[in-house]
């Protein structure tokens, strides 16, 4: 090959480098542009069987709580099935599946249907889920609200007929549930602790974190209690908001951009709605919300900044006084987080401060008259720490717990007195399939 | 002996930061560093303002990047820009009464990253920082936000006019601020000149 031929081969070789070398670029960028993955929450809309429906009258479907036995392939050989005033949920361990239904009272009260959708957590699978409550004197007493007073082995066991689907297809899958054992209420020595709400906002369950509709939602997932975040707005207003900048993944708008704490409620609010369209709340909502329309038994309340201290004791005194007046029992605690939190609570006089909870050393929760100890799960289980704190009277929360392993291996090693959880039905599952069947709690 | 190795060494790395030529098959050096300044429309790629009364979409964005030319393919550049990205007024209930909102958002890009000239074709990419602003009035408050955000700059000109030391063209530019999720995309005229040759 001569010389000229060299040089052409070399031009074309550069050509084709540079070639290359643009297209790198290219795809670089546009990998830089991926689009998040939704889920969207199927309903029922006009194919409902139960719009406008009567609903039980609230002790009546708690009765129907316990654990059941398949055979189901959607939610395993034992989901326990779990009752608020106005929800049975589903929940089982088996890919951490659940079903969130509404009921309806039927044919005179003869009927109960529970309709709703399914979810698995794992991934983006969801689907419509509809169950038909037998047999009928079953639902007959829960409709008509005699279920919870009747007598003892009065009531045959309930039976789920179950028929689920995918996505928004209507149900076709026929599978029953029976159920073995009923199941008491949570005792309130293992508090099921659901963080920022009902899920987080990338969980998708249909309502954003941190949300005053996540706070209705929140005792439907299985939680007892719920941790919120807490900011202050440029005006001085605490509100529920966990990150310090204004993130896409909670919120969003086109003019919804910046640092929070530099923007006062109103702007916010012109600005900025949450991920599923709800308003950002401020405490006091959060807390009137928790107080009047839940069972719950506790708000923790996850003091961000060090600003946030005095104002969230101001909405947190605020609200026991409302709880008191409305006959509930709620404990509301402060939570310290950092350093920085901590000293802006000890500075206050003790009448201005009120039960807290310190996610820092035993020692400082000791030091400052806490309550309880709230340490990070990536620290182990910690028994001996655990139970010195338990012997003191004091409690012990670990967060954020998500995996089936490390919730049994917290839970029987440990055994705090609450878990801050993103999957509070699987630790509801987890608690009356294994941890109160073997001795753990009674 | 050991200066020439020093120099071997320094030229291998600089082949590996600024391209794939080799040094050894490469021409005397000779470096030149170019200023170019932008002007042209921007646009935001994103949702519509909902509920309001008048919308501007972008505007004018103004640009100006400095690129050192050598031997090697790819050159480097920093570009800093002014980007006008979206303004709107909408009346929206605020406590419960219809309130004039005012907003405005625009970003100052800072970035850094590698050009190619392919003929008369220059492809841009680099990283940087955009910092975006967005600042709210309504009847009784102003406020005014900023955050500072990674993003992406990507762009691509053509030069049908070059004199010896002059260059005019058409550029057309794209944005990301990745942690705001603001895309944006603009196209104007450059006008580049060969500010020292060395």
């Amino acid at each position: 090959m001569g010389s000229d031929g060299r040089h052409r081969f070399g031009a074309r070789r550069r050509g084709a480098r540079r070639a290359l070398a643009a297209l790198a670029l290219l795809c670089a960028f546009g990998a830089s542009c991926q689009t998040r993955r939704g889920v969207s929450i199927p309903s029922f809309g006009g194919s409902s069987q139960i719009a406008g429906a009567p609903k039980p009258p609230p002790p009546g479907l708690k009765w129907l709580a316990g654990v059941y036995e398949g055979p189901s392939d959607r939610f395993g050989a034992d989901p326990v099935v779990h009752a608020t005033r106005d929800t049975v949920s589903v929940f089982t361990s088996a890919a951490v599946t659940y079903a969130i239904t509404q009921p309806g009272c039927l044919e005179g009260g003869t009927r109960l249907v529970l309709e709703g959708y399914w979810r698995r957590a794992l991934d983006t699978s969801t689907g419509l889920v509809r169950i038909e409550v037998l047999p009928r004197a079953v639902a007959e007493a829960v409709c008509k609200g005699t279920a919870a007073t009747a007598p003892a082995g009065a009531l045959p066991s309930p039976v789920f007929d179950v028929v689920t689907g995918d996505g928004d297809a209507l149900p076709d899958a026929p599978s029953r549930l029976e159920r073995t054992r009923s199941t008491p209420p949570v005792p309130s020595g293992f508090e099921i602790i659901a963080h920022h709400g009902a899920c987080r906002t990338i969980d998708e369950c249909g309502t954003s974190e941190n949300s005053l509709e996540s706070i209705r939602a929140v005792e439907s997932f299985g939680a007892s209690v719920v941790e919120v975040d807490v900011r202050l707005t440029r005006d001085g207003i605490p509100i529920l908001f966990h990150d310090e900048t204004l993130a896409p993944r909670l919120v969003s708008g086109p003019f919804c951009h910046g640092v929070l704490a530099e923007l006062p409620l109103q702007h916010l609010r012109a600005n900025c709605t949450l991920e599923h369209g709800e308003q950002i709340p401020t405490l006091d909502e959060a807390l009137r919300s928790a107080v009047e329309e839940t069972e719950l038994r506790g708000v923790w309340l996850d003091v961000k900044v060090p600003e946030a201290v005095r104002p969230t004791l101001a909405s947190m005194a605020k609200s026991l006084e409302l709880a008191r007046a409305k006959g509930r029992s709620v404990d509301f605690l402060i939570g310290l987080a950092t350093a920085e939190t901590l000293e802006a609570y000890r500075a206050l006089p003790v009448a201005e401060r009120g039960p807290c909870l310190v996610e820092l050393e035993p020692s400082d929760v000791v030091s400052t008259g806490c309550k309880a100890w709230a340490p990070r799960w990536t620290r182990g289980p910690m028994v001996d720490d655990v139970r010195a704190m338990q012997a003191r009277g004091l409690d012990v929360y670990f967060w954020t717990l998500d995996e089936i392993e490390f919730l049994d291996l917290f839970a029987q090693t440990a055994r705090p007195n609450g878990i801050l959880t993103d999957r509070a039905g699987l630790v509801l599952h987890r608690f009356h399939t294994i941890y109160a069947k073997d001795g753990t709690w009674p | 002996m050991a200066l020439r190795a020093r120099t071997s060494v320094g030229r291998a790395m600089a082949c590996l930061v600024l391209g794939f030529a080799s040094p050894a098959a490469a021409e005397a050096p000779h470096a030149t560093l170019e200023v170019d300044a932008f002007g042209g429309l921007v646009k935001r790629n994103g949702p519509a303002v909902a509920e309001a009364r008048s919308t501007r979409n972008g505007g004018l964005a103004l640009a100006v990047t400095v690129l050192l030319r050598t031997r090697y393919p790819f050159a480097p550049f920093v570009d800093v820009g002014y980007y006008p990205l979206l303004a709107s007024d909408r009346v929206v209930s605020l406590d419960g009464r219809p309130s004039l909102v005012l907003d405005r958002m625009w970003a100052y890009g800072f970035a850094g990253g590698a050009a190619l000239d392919l003929g008369p074709v220059r492809a841009r990419f680099g990283v940087g920082a955009y910092d975006l602003w967005v600042s709210t009035t309504t009847t009784a408050t102003r406020s005014t936000t900023s955050e500072l955000d990674f993003g992406y700059f990507v762009g691509l000109a053509g030069y049908p006019l070059v004199r010896e030391r002059l260059r005019i063209g058409l550029e057309a530019r794209a944005g990301l601020v990745v942690e705001a999720e603001v895309p944006f995309f603009s196209i104007g005229a450059t006008l580049g000149g060969d500010a020292v040759r060395f």
